[in-house]
């Protein structure tokens, strides 16, 4: 499964909302209104999920899905 | 005598952690629980580097015990406290209001030991993967800053999925439910409230007298529709707040004004009209005031009756 897609899935199972919904433009805070909590809570799936170290993410600066997939497929 | 891992790791007699309350936690509070056999924290809240350097020092006359800083990550100075720490050696750092991730390897290679607090299982996890000593699970019982789990939901999660030690926060001001912590997996814990009427705290009177006073249903959260809950004793300005915060007309920035420096009206000036008297849901089971060795003793030694008591 591409990286995006499996993502997408990650967060409407995590949010409640449609997958098709999900775009890699879709940011985060302002559309699917993550907290703080509920990012630390994505960064440690991402981590499990995908196998991957993400000490190094940094939410300031991935603020929308696109970004994080970039960031995820940098990591594999 | 409740021998817990986080006595031998931190090297107190007592598994009990002052809470690092922002104007409140100061070099006197700190050292007197430390002299108790507890672990006092300095609150380096909002301080420059050098304010953090000249309370560090004061505690260092005033104990030779173990003793911590509390780190306020949203501080503007967060990046010359986590600095100072390691150049003060000291011994032990707790975080709040953030992600210290940043600062952990530095902490840790200077040998510091690192209990960050922590609202949720992944946030748990995160700072156990990080290297921290072990968490500070805050329930939303506590005083000041909270989430949204409480002590009794959040606990035995945090305890589930990390293999570091975890300390209660939140809801404690007695044996029974020190001992009930106990019994959920904490290795210790951390007392805020109780603290705020030890003889060494130096908050202002109407503050103690304030949480002396206080009802079970004395208890208020406001703050909530800025993203920063904050829970406190009932009063002029947590209900005029509470009312800020349904009004459409007050925008966030006028409501985040209006909270600027309520705490310090509080404990320094006593302001009963416009402080904000922080404080947990516990308060009204404070009923005296007492030495920080009475408090710790009264403690200990009423969960070890909890447990011995215990019968279904």
């Amino acid at each position: 499964m591409a990286t995006q897609q499996k993502l997408a899935k990650l967060l409407a199972d995590s949010r409640g909302v449609a997958e098709s919904s999900i775009t890699d433009k879709t940011t985060f805070v302002d559309d699917l209104k993550l907290d703080s909590l509920d990012m630390v809570d994505m960064i440690m799936q991402i981590g499990d999920e995908f196998g991957i170290d993400t000490d190094s993410m940094d939410p300031t600066t991935i603020k929308t899905v696109g970004d994080l997939t970039a960031f995820i497929d940098s990591k594999k | 005598m409740i021998p817990t891992k986080l006595c031998s790791l931190l090297k107190i007699k007592y598994p009990i952690i002052q809470g690092g309350m922002a104007w409140i936690a100061d070099a006197k509070l700190a050292a007197a629980v430390s002299n108790a056999g507890g672990l006092g924290l300095i609150a380096a809240m909002n301080s420059n580097g050098e304010q953090l350097r000249a309370e560090i020092k004061a505690i260092k006359k005033l104990t030779k015990k173990p003793y911590g800083v509390n780190i306020m990550l949203m501080s503007p100075y967060a990046k010359e406290a986590a600095q100072v720490v390691i150049e003060e050696k000291v011994p032990v750092i707790t975080t709040g209001a953030g992600n210290p991730a940043i600062y952990m390897k530095d902490w840790i290679a200077a040998g510091i030991k690192v209990l960050p607090v922590v609202a949720s299982t992944a946030h748990a996890r995160m700072m156990a993967k990080s290297g921290a000593t072990a968490v500070i699970a805050e329930g939303s019982e506590a005083g000041g800053h909270v989430g949204e789990l409480s002590t009794m939901a959040l606990l035995p999660q945090v305890v589930d999925c990390v293999d570091i030690p975890v300390v209660a926060a939140g809801g404690i001001a007695d044996g029974r439910q020190a001992a009930a912590t106990f019994v959920m997996g904490a290795q210790g814990l951390q007392i805020g409230t109780r603290f705020l009427v030890a003889k060494e705290c130096g908050i202002h009177e109407n503050y103690k007298k304030r949480v002396l006073m206080a009802r079970d249903i004395d208890s208020i959260i406001t703050g909530k529709r800025l993203g920063h809950p904050v829970r406190s004793i009932k009063s002029p300005f947590s209900r005029k707040m509470f009312e800020f915060e349904y009004d459409n007309t007050v925008s966030n920035e006028e409501l985040e004004k209006k909270f600027g420096g309520c705490l310090r009206l509080a404990a320094v000036d006593g302001d009963e009209e416009n402080g904000c008297f922080m404080a947990g849901q516990v308060a009204a089971m404070v009923k005296a005031e007492q030495t920080a060795a009475e408090i710790i003793k009264d403690i200990m030694d009423g969960a070890e009756q909890a447990i011995i008591n215990y019968k279904l």
